[in-house]
């Protein structure tokens, strides 16, 4: 019995392998339609057969499934000939082709038990040896076609990986196939996450050559993307990632050492092939203008770093360094079988999540395998369009309304007979939306992950070229967030480590001096807090210069006098104006003083907000506090006069009437209540936004106190009406951003509902602005209406 | 403008050449009352019709911002288009519809006085309208439409949602 870890490889593939023979059934049927009709072949759907068959194979090759491998690669030589013109397919080709679909699925159900594909042999041999009378009756030397070796196997899989190989015949085919727009989607969205991976596992091998689990992940991962590209028919990628991917193969195989500048070129080159994929991604046919060069520089590093260049085994390094096509006979040679995204895919754990974080996905994936066991292996992953997403919660948004007009229906007061059966049933109803909801929310968190581990690069990146050294820890990637989160969190990370980095933290020399060690240190952690995830960048630099950024500031105009009466709160955040920076000159990693209002902005397009806490001379932190999710918040709804609004549970203290004896009036007119030892100011909501209440008398309504940002004030409503969780919604883009209101909810009833932006509230109260008012209010007694 | 002629031109080959009219939406324009006039917007931009809902209303925006309304989950701003044209406003009553527009992946509520039909108005019926200085809501104008003895005043609808937001924005950035 192969090992927990091999068992979870097995079942991927037996899932794969069941996708892969659903898909080519009907295809097969469909090429013998159309080869009926018109006698002609359709190559696209045989290219995607023989696609389908391949990947079979490759990954039945990986697990020494030796029985699927056989009956695939012959399956896959008949195809071949047909692809290559050879031969017309006859119903008894495909009769055949299908039985063979139908002996592979028994033995992926054989594996999927047993974990082997033995004790088939008879079976396999039959259908062997039917498929060989038919490619021998096609090209005429039946023989030849028996006789290949286990090598010339390999050769021909691996020139499928490479197709566009001058000397390759398949070659030929390639641009006979149409290229459809979904491929190329497919393609891009899979090279992303190949790379990503690819980088990663770069960035592992940077710190430890001789991790070969690392090792492999990168080689599998290239591989992939060559095929692909290859497969596309793209070539300079191919190229590219073909020569690092021999590379890779000759440190795998000791043959060279891998050392940091190996790798920096290797990231080098997984830069290119990324900006290739966004040429693709952008409809443009991809080229990589240096291409040549490059692979000649990674000729030169094989040369530079090969260990024993005069060794015996060494021997096809020397071939392959001076002659491409060499190289690709030492892949051939290799004895690993190419291996397809399939096996790569569950093999590789740690790279798992940037493949998934753009798809539906559980905080469970990032489990280890061991723990995770058989299950793990069966998890499923699926892509889909956020716009689907987005439909499927506007319609859960809109089942929970229906569902609460049915439960409260007015009707059902006035009926004269016994409802508990229909309570029973509505509770049951109820509590299923509840969950649909629940679950439905759930599919847009996906883990920062991916995010994070974007950064080690960049900030590998900048510690070399400004010659400082860092230790970068990440802590929490595990938090999930909503998926808008993560799109807006991107940029802002980039460019708060690029300031740690080359403001915060100093030279080893200049940190020597000031007694710290050599090594700076940079962590990026998130974590929830209350009701916020706090993604935080900390180091151990230099810190906020206040001088600096006062002296500007008053440059600037910004602050008035000297500002030494400034707190450090509001000396801070003036990093964040627009053009604003310290540095002395500007460099390519910053001082444009663009980053730090990317920053802001962003963050602030997802309610979140910017905290910055330093000492000088120990280090600073930029914390970038985001609502847990966007769609969700518990919600207090009060009752002003005729309209409803909701205040988030979180912001709320207290509640209380007020005593007559604790309102004090000032000569302007603003009331304050005692509470306790506190005074705080009132807000009368209908003032604020221009509608009537229905109470005058602060002690006849509601006083909430709310806080935000430390700042406690006092709304004055007529009455609470409920608790409850609120779905939010934006107020369109076409209304825009409305001051004090955060977006707006609809309640049970279908009535739109606007949420009490407290912070904004506040500020606008301090600021003195009023808000401008609809013109009255419109609500069941259609009010009139003059302009 | 010579471009859009074009257009309409071939437009009318189309029908000339009897085949299958590929825009069966073009020259349909969805009709309304304010007050005695009678206005139509292109019928392309239509998606429903129904009758006045309840409406929320919010601060800090343009008093022809009504507020927002719920269709059916979706939360979409509602405009007056009297208040829009600084016309005087009317008490709604049962008669008063919402229209709703999609532009730009932007649903919005149009409440009128009335919804009279969809009647078509091939483009030579349609002239530009006399150019008058100091109307400032000239601009949401695209023609007048000739049915019969009566005028229609065609509606930009684009225009109708977005000019104005295009100036307040280009006004607050010069204040600036």
């Amino acid at each position: 019995m192969p090992d927990v870890e091999q068992q979870e490889l097995l079942l991927a593939f037996v899932e794969e392998g069941y996708e892969l023979l659903d898909e080519s059934e009907p295809l097969l049927i469909e090429l013998e339609a159309t080869s009926n009709e018109s006698g002609e072949v359709d190559y696209e759907v045989l290219n995607t057969i023989f696609r389908l068959y391949h990947s079979l194979k490759g990954g039945a090759g990986f697990l020494d499934l030796d029985t699927v491998g056989k009956v695939t690669h012959e399956a896959e030589t008949l195809l071949d000939l047909f692809r290559k013109g050879k031969g017309s397919i006859e119903g008894d080709h495909i009769d055949l082709l299908n039985r063979s679909c139908d002996f592979l699925r028994n033995l992926l159900e054989n594996i999927e038990v047993k974990f082997s594909d033995e004790g088939f042999a008879e079976q396999a041999n039959a259908i062997i040896a039917s498929l060989r009378e038919k490619i021998a009756a096609i090209t005429g030397e039946g023989s030849a076609a028996t006789a290949q070796t286990g090598a010339e196997l390999r050769r021909e899989v691996a020139e499928d990986a490479t197709s566009d190989q001058p000397e390759d015949e398949g070659a030929a085919e390639v641009p006979q196939l149409t290229i459809t727009p979904e491929m190329v989607e497919q393609f891009v969205a899979e090279s992303e996450d190949l790379l990503g991976e690819t980088e990663e596992a770069f960035l592992a091998l940077d710190k430890d050559s001789g991790n070969s689990e690392q090792l492999d992940g990168a080689f599998r991962s290239l591989h992939s993307f060559k095929g692909n590209a290859g497969f596309l028919g793209y070539a300079d990628l191919e190229k590219l990632s073909h020569q690092a991917e021999t590379i890779l193969d000759k440190v795998r195989m000791g043959e060279i050492r891998g050392n940091s500048e190996l790798f920096s070129l290797l990231l080098e080159i997984v830069d290119f092939l990324e900006d290739g994929v966004k040429q693709v991604a952008r409809g443009e046919q991809p080229s990589i203008p240096a291409a040549n060069g490059l692979v000649s520089l990674m000729q030169d590093a094989v040369k530079k770093f090969s260990s024993n260049t005069s060794a015996g085994p060494a021997e096809p390094t020397k071939e392959e360094v001076n002659d491409p096509k060499a190289e690709e006979a030492t892949v051939v040679a290799e004895p690993e079988p190419p291996v397809k995204a399939v096996p790569a895919k569950e093999s590789e754990p740690q790279a798992q999540p940037a493949a998934k974080s753009t798809a539906v996905q559980s905080a469970k994936t990032h489990e280890k395998p061991a723990p995770a066991g058989k299950a793990a292996a069966q998890r499923q992953s699926i892509r889909v369009d956020v716009d689907k997403l987005e439909i499927l919660l506007d319609l859960v948004g809109e089942l929970v309304i229906a569902e609460a007009m049915v439960a409260q229906n007015p009707d059902l007061v006035d009926l004269d007979v016994s409802l508990e059966n229909f309570e029973k049933s509505s509770m049951h109803l109820n509590k299923i939306t509840r969950d649909l909801q629940d679950v439905a929310t759930k599919i847009r968190m996906v883990p920062l992950s991916a995010s994070f581990r974007r950064m080690i690069r960049l900030v590998r990146d900048l510690a070399r070229k400004t010659g400082k050294k860092v230790d970068f820890k990440i802590v929490g990637e595990h938090t999930e967030v909503d998926k808008t989160v993560i799109e807006q969190i991107a940029d802002p990370l980039v460019h708060i480590i690029r300031n740690s980095i080359d403001h915060g933290i100093a030279t080893p020399a200049n940190r020597r001096e000031l007694g710290k060690p050599e090594v700076g240190k940079l962590t990026l952690e998130a974590k929830y807090v209350g009701g916020e995830v706090w993604i935080s960048v900390s180091d151990d630099g230099m810190g906020l210069n206040r001088e600096m950024i006062l002296r500007k500031a008053i440059e600037k105009g910004l602050v008035e006098g000297d500002g030494s009466a400034l707190p450090n709160e509001e000396v801070w955040p003036l990093i964040f104006q627009p053009g604003f920076s310290t540095a002395a000159k500007v460099t390519d990693l910053s001082g444009r003083g663009v980053g730090m209002d990317v920053v802001r902005r962003n963050i602030e397009n997802i309610r979140g907000k910017v905290d910055i806490k330093s000492t000088e001379g120990e280090g600073s932190e930029v914390i970038l506090r985001i609502p847990l999710t966007l769609a969700i918040i518990d919600g207090m709804i009060t009752r002003v006069g005729a309209s409803r609004y909701i205040i988030p549970i979180l912001a709320i203290k207290e509640t209380l009437r007020a005593n007559p004896d604790d309102i004090t009036r000032t000569m302007d007119g603003q009331e304050i209540i005692r509470i306790r030892d506190g005074f705080y100011p009132v807000i009368r909501v209908h003032e604020l936004y221009g509608t009537k209440s229905e109470y005058v008398n602060l002690p006849d309504g509601i006083i909430v106190v709310v806080e935000s940002d430390g700042k406690r004030v006092c709304l004055f409503v007529d009455e609470l009406i409920a608790q409850q969780q609120v779905v939010i919604k934006g107020l369109s883009e076409y209304v825009g951003k409305v001051s004090a209101i955060s977006g707006c909810t609809i309640l049970a009833d279908g009535t739109v509902c606007l949420i009490v932006d407290i912070g904004g509230l506040i500020a606008a109260t301090e600021s003195g602005e009023k808000m401008i008012a609809g013109p009255t209010v419109v609500d069941e007694e259609m009010e009139n209406v003059s302009a | 403008m010579a471009s859009q002629d074009a257009q309409t031109e071939d437009a009318l080959d189309i029908i000339d050449a009897d085949t299958i009219v590929e825009d069966t939406q073009h020259g349909k324009y969805l009709t309304f009352k304010l007050g005695n006039e009678e206005y139509g917007i292109g019928i392309r931009d239509v998606t429903e019709i129904i009758g006045i809902q309840k409406i929320t209303e919010l601060p800090d925006t343009p008093p022809f911002v009504k507020g927002v309304m719920n269709l059916r989950g979706r939360v979409i701003p509602v405009l007056d288009v009297r208040l829009r044209f600084h016309l005087e406003g009317t008490e709604y009553n049962d008669r008063t519809c919402t229209v709703v527009v999609n532009i730009k992946n932007n649903s919005v509520g149009l409440i009128v006085d009335t919804v009279s039909e969809v009647i078509d108005i091939p483009d030579d019926c349609v002239e530009e309208a006399p150019k008058v200085k100091n109307s400032p809501s000239a601009r949401y104008i695209q023609g007048l439409g000739k049915v019969g003895d009566k005028v229609k005043i065609l509606l930009d609808t684009q225009k109708l949602l977005f000019e104005n937001e295009v100036d307040q924005l280009s006004e607050s950035l010069s204040s600036n």
